[in-house]
């Protein structure tokens, strides 16, 4: 009897298993990219004074526009690191200061989306931070480090210091989502201090490691 | 095999059509019921994966506790009081625990101590009874520890993480129910720079063990599943691109083990809020017997009460909180310090002695010896907020202090090091002003990987002429101190260290044991105010040590301790506690100073009897075995040696425990006991936030796998069913 039925049963339910999970992973995607889109009119809006949701039933805003200077990409950073903003584009974490003010701030992404560049970030590396008020201001990675959350229940920052911290998941190429390791990627916004600073530092202590 | 029996095309072929039409539409019901079944699958694993996501969610604070019950489950409020006489401060310790739940409990404590201070009694209090506490060796106090709370039986046990953090635990705790434990500890007051000073710790910086001593005790620990092997070599690939941490790997591993052990077990247990009642009372009796010309404390408000040569002192307030170090200084009016001070106890048959001997001071201005000064500044996450700053200040103020023909170089390290220089630059006003704004741009965040930082410090210095010296700030705030204090007694060479101690609960131990080991001093700095005076001192002390080569003629029967007597500097009083059998008489005291030599003479055996000296001499000797076994001598000895040591004098050590337990049995069995910990404050000025990790990856990669996945499988599946009916 079972004989009967177990095939055409079986690859039915695997042709929809697969039809799930792809259409799973093409909403994520999808969801990434049109959503930058959206938000990226909202942002423009925003600028002029004119601030609005991305979409009506949005339950975050854009709180800044971030720009990798390697290849131009840029993406809208949105308010709440919670799953929900995440999966539009990088979150600035509740709690830290705003991107571009005085102080700590931490903005993360997912790590094969909006921040999967971060892949091939080295040190000098330069990122480019718009803030609400639409100043420009650039950024240069200055650390680059992995975090255990099993070694490290919390993250300790120190709220005084006047750094971006941009943070997602490592490594890049798991599939696992839920990942223990995480990569927080530091910098410190440029000044005219680079001559000083080259004259000092010996090449030795210039870690110039890149993550790949 | 069994797919090639020919039941199964036989079947599928063979199909009468009256008999299949009823059985057809039970299968249409399956082909709905099938795809609905899966759906429901993976909407309830993509369900378990939001959860996920929402379980760490954003910034918040959380106070884990295993029983999941009320926050304040347990309360905790202690008391100090203090009895100084001379130079010798008996301490009892008080800590109230109240159960404000309505189970029975269990409370489980991470407390700081003086790291000099012998800890030699306990007891329970619970309402009129007592029930004294005994030192046993630390694994069997568990045991007894462990089947006494399974009985119901009230215990308690204090146990020894480090010199300088205990654990308290008690069991059995009744819903609404107070116990109270007292401790007892005994200690020697420090002289440092004309005054005498009490140290208390009330609160621990959040310890930092390095990622390379996990990793290795990951991998010692053979029963750990090897899951986390990939990632952790993935860890070792990308920190090798680093200088010199490939080269520390296999040094030290000896101790590594041990320590680490302790520190996984710590760590586990210490807890941390940020805004808690837990408050302590301080009051302290001092009868110094000298004329003091002040008192104070340079971090409390405290009120004093003077009656002839007794001093009462409480804190203003009556209470405070206990998020910072509790110190108390005491000076001595100018031409009453006495140059020597004797304290004696005798127990069954012998003397024990303790003695502070100040040199005098014949410093003489000689010829300026240039020297080369490593400045080792700790810039981790647990440096942040106040602590930084001030560390910041001491060094700009140090560069600012060194002269023209010194060389110098800063190391700066975190989880990485990097180096101003380098090599060693000579200090003219074009480096010390590259070196000052280098400084100025330095910031904390990240891990304390001190190993490497020190490593690189500690490499031979470019010319032999210089004299060469470290000048490590720092807040200690890591758990691998046995390794640190290894490498240092293991490289130092000629060189020396001094220690700077900052913010408001510095890890004192590693501070006193690493400038021991380093041949240097510690100072400690505890508020930015005090940075100008206090670096000041450091490098009055930084010239030649004053007294060197010390030596006391004691007889034979005489052990004493410390067992090589460091070198003195300015204002740095000789301390030695010794056991003996002979007290006729009087010793003998040589040094050499740099104009001449010093000798002194003692007389011993006409001092009044005074408690203490004996546990003071034991915890001496105590200290002085455990940094056999940092020189290299096997651990089991020592061990063995502490632990006859300790249950003689009846002191908690690294192998022995104290434990209380009372015979009736309080908790009926069918009631549970549940276990709450007690949080620490986190210290003050600590300007950290406390983030979770937010979860930065999707779901798509894993869905799209997984979707390949089951259509490779469908794809099988159908080939398979072709070639079968192929074969028919």
């Amino acid at each position: 009897m079972i004989h009967n039925i177990r095939p055409t049963f079986i690859i039915c339910c695997l042709l929809t298993i697969t039809i799930l999970c792809w259409g799973n992973a093409l909403k994520i995607y999808f969801k990434a990219i049109a959503a930058q889109i959206l938000i990226n009119i909202t942002w423009e809006q925003t600028l002029e004074g004119n601030p609005q949701p991305p979409w009506p039933w949005a339950d975050t805003t854009p709180v800044a526009k971030i720009r990798n200077e390697k290849n131009g990409d840029s993406f809208i950073v949105l308010s709440g690191g919670k799953g929900n903003s995440l999966a539009f584009g990088p979150a600035h974490i509740d709690g830290t200061k705003h991107p571009g003010d005085k102080g700590t701030s931490v903005i993360a992404g997912h790590r094969d989306t909006h921040f999967a560049f971060l892949e091939n970030s080295e040190m000098g590396d330069r990122i480019s931070i718009q803030s609400l008020s639409g100043i420009w201001s650039s950024y240069e990675i200055n650390k680059l480090s992995i975090h255990d959350i099993r070694d490290h229940k919390f993250w300790h920052i120190d709220s005084d210091l006047d750094q971006l911290l941009l943070v997602t998941c490592y490594p890049f190429d798991t599939i696992d989502p839920n990942g223990p390791l995480r990569l927080i990627v530091t910098l410190r916004q440029t000044i005219d201090f680079d001559s000083v600073s080259a004259s000092i530092l010996s090449p030795e202590d210039r870690f110039v490691s890149s993550l790949k | 095999m069994s797919f090639k029996t020919k039941k199964i095309p036989e079947h599928l072929i063979i199909k009468p059509p009256t008999w299949d039409r009823p059985k057809k539409r039970g299968r249409w019901i399956l082909w709905l019921i099938g795809p609905i079944v899966c759906l429901g699958i993976l909407v309830l694993a993509v369900e378990s994966m939001a959860e996920e996501i929402e379980k760490p969610g954003s910034g918040q604070l959380v106070f884990r506790n295993q029983s999941g019950i009320d926050k304040a489950a347990l309360h905790v409020s202690s008391k100090l009081a203090i009895e100084i006489s001379g130079i010798v401060a008996h301490m009892t310790f008080t800590q109230e625990f109240s159960n404000h739940t309505n189970l029975w409990q269990e409370g489980i404590y991470v407390f700081p101590l003086p790291e000099t201070a012998g800890v030699n009694f306990m007891q329970i209090k619970i309402g009129e009874r007592l029930i004294k506490a005994v030192v046993k060796e630390k694994d069997e106090a568990r045991r007894i520890y462990k089947k006494a709370m399974a009985n119901g039986q009230k215990a308690a046990m204090v146990e020894q993480l480090r010199p300088n953090l205990f654990t308290q635990k008690v069991s059995n705790i009744a819903p609404g129910e107070t116990i109270i434990i007292e401790i007892r500890l005994i200690q020697h007051i420090d002289y440092v720079s004309g005054s005498f000073v009490l140290r208390f710790p009330t609160t621990i910086t959040p310890r930092y063990t390095p990622q390379r001593t996990i990793n290795r005790i990951r991998r010692d620990n053979s029963n750990e599943p090897k899951r986390n092997e990939a990632e952790l070599d993935q860890l070792e690939t990308f920190k090798s691109g680093c200088a010199f941490l490939n080269e520390t790997a296999g040094s030290g591993c000896a101790f590594t083990y041990e320590t680490t052990k302790v520190t996984d077990e710590h760590k586990t247990n210490i807890h941390y809020q940020d805004q808690l009642q837990n408050p302590i009372e301080i009051s302290i009796n001092l009868n110094s017997g000298l004329k003091l010309s002040q008192i104070t404390s340079p971090y409390h408000k405290i009120k004093v009460e003077r009656r002839d040569m007794h001093h009462k002192i409480s804190l203003r307030k009556g209470t405070t909180s206990m998020d910072r170090d509790f110190i108390l200084e005491w000076q001595p009016t100018e031409n009453n310090l006495p140059q020597t001070a004797i304290f004696r106890e005798h127990l069954e048959d012998d003397e024990y002695i303790l003695l502070m001997v100040l040199p005098p001071n014949h410093q003489t201005e000689n010829q300026y010896l240039p020297k080369e000064m490593i400045f080792i500044i700790d810039t981790s996450g647990s440096m942040g907020g106040e602590s930084i700053r001030q560390a910041k200040a001491s060094l700009s103020k140090a560069i600012q202090g060194l002269r023209r023909q010194d060389h110098f170089n800063i190391i700066e390290f975190n989880s990485l090091y990097s180096r101003l220089f380098y090599e060693s630059h000579l200090a003219n006003s074009h480096n010390k002003q590259l070196a000052l704004s280098w400084v100025n741009r330095l910031t904390a965040g990240g891990g304390t990987e001190i190993l490497p930082a020190l490593r690189a410090a500690l490499r031979p210095a470019q010319s032999n002429e210089l004299l060469k010296q470290i000048i490590f700030i720092t807040d200690g705030a890591v758990s691998n101190e046995m390794e640190l204090f290894s490498l240092i007694h293991t490289k130092l060479n000629n060189a020396k260290l001094f220690t700077v101690g900052i913010g408001s609960a510095p890890n004192s131990y590693f501070m006193r044991k690493a400038a021991q080991f380093g041949g240097g001093t510690f100072t400690h700095i505890g508020d930015a105010s005090e940075v100008h005076s206090k670096m000041n001192q450091l490098f009055e002390k930084l010239e030649n040590p004053l007294v060197r080569d010390i030596s006391i003629t004691w007889d034979s029967s005489t052990e004493s301790y410390p067992n090589r007597i460091p070198s003195l500097y300015l204002n740095e009083p000789l301390l030695v506690v010794a056991k003996t059998k002979n007290l006729k008489g009087s010793v003998k005291i040589h040094g050499l100073t740099t104009s001449k030599n010093w000798s002194q003479k003692l007389i011993l055996d006409t001092h009044k009897s005074q408690p203490g000296i004996a546990s003071l001499w034991a915890r001496a000797k105590i200290d002085s075995l455990e940094d056999e076994k940092i020189a290299g001598r096997s651990a089991e000895e020592v061990r063995k040696e502490i632990v006859n040591i300790a249950l003689k004098h009846q002191l908690v050590s690294q192998y022995t425990s104290l434990i209380a337990i009372e015979e009736i049995i309080s908790r009926p069995p069918q009631l549970k006991l549940s276990n709450s910990q007690i949080p620490n404050l986190n210290p003050r000025g600590h300007g950290t936030i406390k983030l979770n990790y937010p979860k930065t990856a999707t779901g798509g990669e894993l869905s799209f796998w997984m979707g390949c996945l089951s259509i490779m499988l469908c794809f099988i599946w159908m080939s398979r069913r072709y070639s079968l009916k192929k074969q028919i």
